[in-house]
This record gives C-alpha cells, structure tokens and sequence, in this order.
C-alpha cells in the first residue's frame, strides 16, 4: 500500500487527476468524518470536504513527506473546516434538530441494552457539548478522543505546540465532562 | 489517593495510558468520595462515547461526484500553458514542425470553407462539418447551428453539460498525452482525423475553452503508430505510458490550447 500510495502521490503532484481521485478515495471517509464533527451540519461538511480536497489537489505538489500523509490531509481539512467555521460565524446556525445523525451513530453496540440507552443519551449531549467547545478546542478534542489521533499527530496536523495541545485537550475534555453531569439521569444506571 | 490526584489522572485515564494499580487506586477513592465518583463515571462517558464513533463516515455519492468533479475542472484550468511553456514555445517555434503547422493552416482554412459553405448554402451546420467530427460531438455540432458562423468553433464542439467525469473513467489505459497547440481547432481536428484513419473510436470532452481531452480507442496493432502520428499536434507538456493486455488500447489525449503572443 505504501508503494502504491507514494506512486499515486508523486503522479497526483504532476497534475494527474485520475491518480488523484484514486489516491483519495483511500482517506475521503476519514476526511468527511472529521468534517461532520466540526461542521454545523452535513451540507457544510460536504462543502469542506469538496474545497479540502481542492486545496490537497493544489497542495499535493508541495507535500514531502515531512509528517505522514494522512496527518497532512488532517492538517488541510481541519485548515479548510476551521476557515469555514470563522466565514459563518456571525450566521445563523442550523439548530440542533436539524441536524442528522450522520457520523455521530457509534460504530458497535457492544455491552447491555441499558449501557446501549446510557450511551445513546450521551452521545446526544456530548455531540451539542462538542459543538459548544470553542473552534480550536474543538478541533483537537475530535482529533484526540474521535479520530484517535496521538498528540505528536494532532500538533502537526493544527501547528501547535505538543504542550498546548494536550492542556487543550484537557480542558475540553473537562467542558464535556460538566455537560454530562448536567444530566443526573445518565448516572443512575450506569453504577460504579 | 486524594481528589486532586484523581482529578489529574482523568486525562491518563481518557488515553488508555493508567496502570492496573493506578485504575484500582481511582476506584477505591471514587467509591468513597461523591464528587469524585461523577467525575470518573463523566470520564468513562465521554471515553465510551466518543470511542465508540467511526473514524470513517461514507461520503453520500453526490458528494463523491461532486468533489471529483470540482476537481477536474481544476485540473482542467491548470492544462492552461503557464508561463514557463510559453517560453518553451516561444523558443521552438521557429525550429520544429514548421510543416505541420502548414498542414494545419489547410486545415484551418478547410474547415473555414466548410463553415462558409454551411452558411451561405443554410446547409444544416452539421452536415458541413461531418468529414471532421465523429462520435460524441456530432450532437453538441447539431444543437449549435449557429456554430457555424465561427468555423473553428464548429469543430471546437463545446458541450457545457458535458461532464469530464463521463469520459474519464478510472480504468486502466495504454497511455495518456498532453499537448500544447497553437491552433486549438486544428490540433482537435488532426486527433479526430487520425483516429479514423487508424481504426479507432474517439469520445470527447471539452469542458472549459482551449481545452479537450479525448478517449481513444484503438487496436493494439496500431497503437505505436497512432502516437507517434499524432505526437505533431503540438508540442508535448506530458506523457505517461503503461502496459495494458488486451486487443484494444484506450489512450487519453489531451489539447490544450497555447496563447500566441
Ligand atoms: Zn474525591
């Protein structure tokens, strides 16, 4: 895979689409998540993740492999999304029921039934607890905690300092742990 | 184990990195202090919750198309002649294919003739320009009459609705060349020609001005010959090969056109 992606690469950076679109239906899915987690809606996260890949298509020439691909790409939609973050700020955003559920539904559904309900519940509440984390904050904490990104990575990908990354991460982590106690409900069945 | 040292655990906790002895010590503290107990069950929310997501989300299929078409059409613009090629022209214009560039004025004026013809004989634009045009832009020809009254625009046949994304497929093909042409009409025209002349099958796109791409359809037999025939269309900006199996090849051919100063 390495071989082949670094072919597709270096073909990409001469301006080839085709190669292009073949190098990245590989990280689109990855890149669409990270979208839907910062994004307000699902439109906007389209939108990003059309104008990142155009910014990665202009880029790719200048790539060389000072941190890995992938932390690149990270690097260009968080770049991209953050950007459109800050353009609509002062817009009216879409309210919470108008959001889907698109990227937000767990992966598996191991565990009892009333953990499943537990943490349904909280998914909901942390998913408007990450949308009320500042930008920045934001960012990382999806990084960290969603996409399972190293701290090494994270910094790379928002050209940060390792040190503020991780007391960032902390104090976002913090944010959603207050939203959460706000509910007591999520408490009485999840026991110690 | 006191409140402050759990609450700076928390973060450890979160990344997986506590020892065995170190989760026991938080639980033992947890299960005696209130406040400390919320705050661990908050963390295993958060850690469960937000682990549990896809690192991965499938992209709706609108939005595949519609990224992969944004970047075609940048892809498109970027076939535009930088300022380095045109120097590069500018530089070997007087030594090469000064005979091919005569082939292409009587091609040029051919067309002009036919297109004069299609006007003043209110001959039907499409008729007039058959002997050039096959395939793909007869319709775009036929829906344009009024192409016609610009000859080179009536071989040049420009299809906004076309989409890139219909003709370049993700398939495998025997080699795929970008040339630059002056004469843009000419250049589209001599490929056309040359597939015909070499048994093949041509589709194209034309999305943006000065700019096509052709897919070309060929027996193997003939393929080494088609590229070096049409390998005078201008000069060459890139070029790729590979081997591909089979009796026929499918090769990209793509113009773009270069400014004259
Ligand atoms: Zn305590």
């Amino acid at each position: 895979m390495e071989i082949d992606e670094k072919r597709l690469i270096e073909r990409a950076s001469s301006g080839d689409p085709e190669a292009f679109n073949r190098l990245m239906a590989n990280h689109e899915r990855r890149m669409y998540a990270v979208a839907l987690r910062l994004c307000a809606n699902r439109e906007d996260a389209q939108d990003c993740l059309q104008e990142a890949m155009l910014r990665v298509y202009r880029a790719i020439g200048g790539f060389k492999g000072e941190s890995s691909f992938s932390t690149w790409l990270y690097r260009i939609t968080m770049n991209t999304c953050l950007d459109e973050l800050r353009r609509r700020k002062n817009k009216q955003s879409a309210s919470l029921d108008d959001l889907l559920d698109e990227g937000w539904a767990p992966a598996d559904e191991r565990g009892s039934p009333e953990g499943h309900a537990v943490r349904a519940e909280a998914n909901r509440v942390l998913r408007q607890a990450i949308r009320e984390l500042p930008e920045d904050m934001r960012a990382a904490v999806v990084l960290r905690d969603i996409q399972g990104c190293a701290y090494e990575e994270i910094a790379q990908a928002l050209n940060i300092n390792v040190g503020t990354i991780k007391s960032r991460i902390s104090r976002g982590r913090e944010k959603l742990r207050e939203k959460l106690k706000q509910n007591p409900e999520l408490f009485d069945t999840a026991g110690v | 184990m006191n409140c402050e040292q759990l609450r700076r655990l928390l973060d450890a906790y979160m990344d997986g990195e506590l020892s065995d002895a170190q989760l026991r010590e938080m639980e033992a503290h947890a299960a005696a202090c209130e406040d400390c107990r919320r705050e661990f069950e908050a963390a295993k929310l958060v850690r469960d919750a937000l682990g549990s997501l896809p690192e991965e989300v499938d992209v709706p299929l609108e939005a595949q198309a519609s990224w992969r078409r944004a970047v075609r059409e940048e892809a498109g613009r970027d076939a535009w002649p930088d300022e380095r090629t045109a120097a590069y022209v500018r530089a070997k214009r007087n030594s090469s294919h000064r005979w091919m560039r005569a082939v292409y004025a009587v091609a040029a004026a051919l067309v002009l003739v036919l297109g004069a013809t299609a006007m003043l004989g209110r001959m039907p634009a499409r008729k007039a320009v058959e002997p050039l045009m096959v395939a793909a832009s007869e319709d775009a020809a036929s829906e344009s009459g009024a192409a016609a009254a610009s000859p080179t625009q009536a071989v040049v046949a420009r299809d906004g609705d076309v989409e890139a994304s219909t003709l370049l497929q993700d398939e495998s093909y025997a080699a795929r060349k970008a040339y630059g042409a002056e004469d843009f009409a000419a250049a589209c025209a001599t490929v056309e020609e040359l597939t015909e002349e070499y048994g093949g099958k041509f589709t194209t796109d034309q999305t943006g001005g000065g700019w096509a791409v052709y897919r070309v359809e060929l027996p193997r037999e003939y393929l080494e010959d088609f590229l070096s025939a049409v390998s005078h269309v201008g000069e060459e900006q890139n070029s790729e090969s590979a081997d591909v199996a089979g009796d026929t090849a499918v090769v990209y051919i793509e113009i773009n056109e270069l400014k004259s100063e």
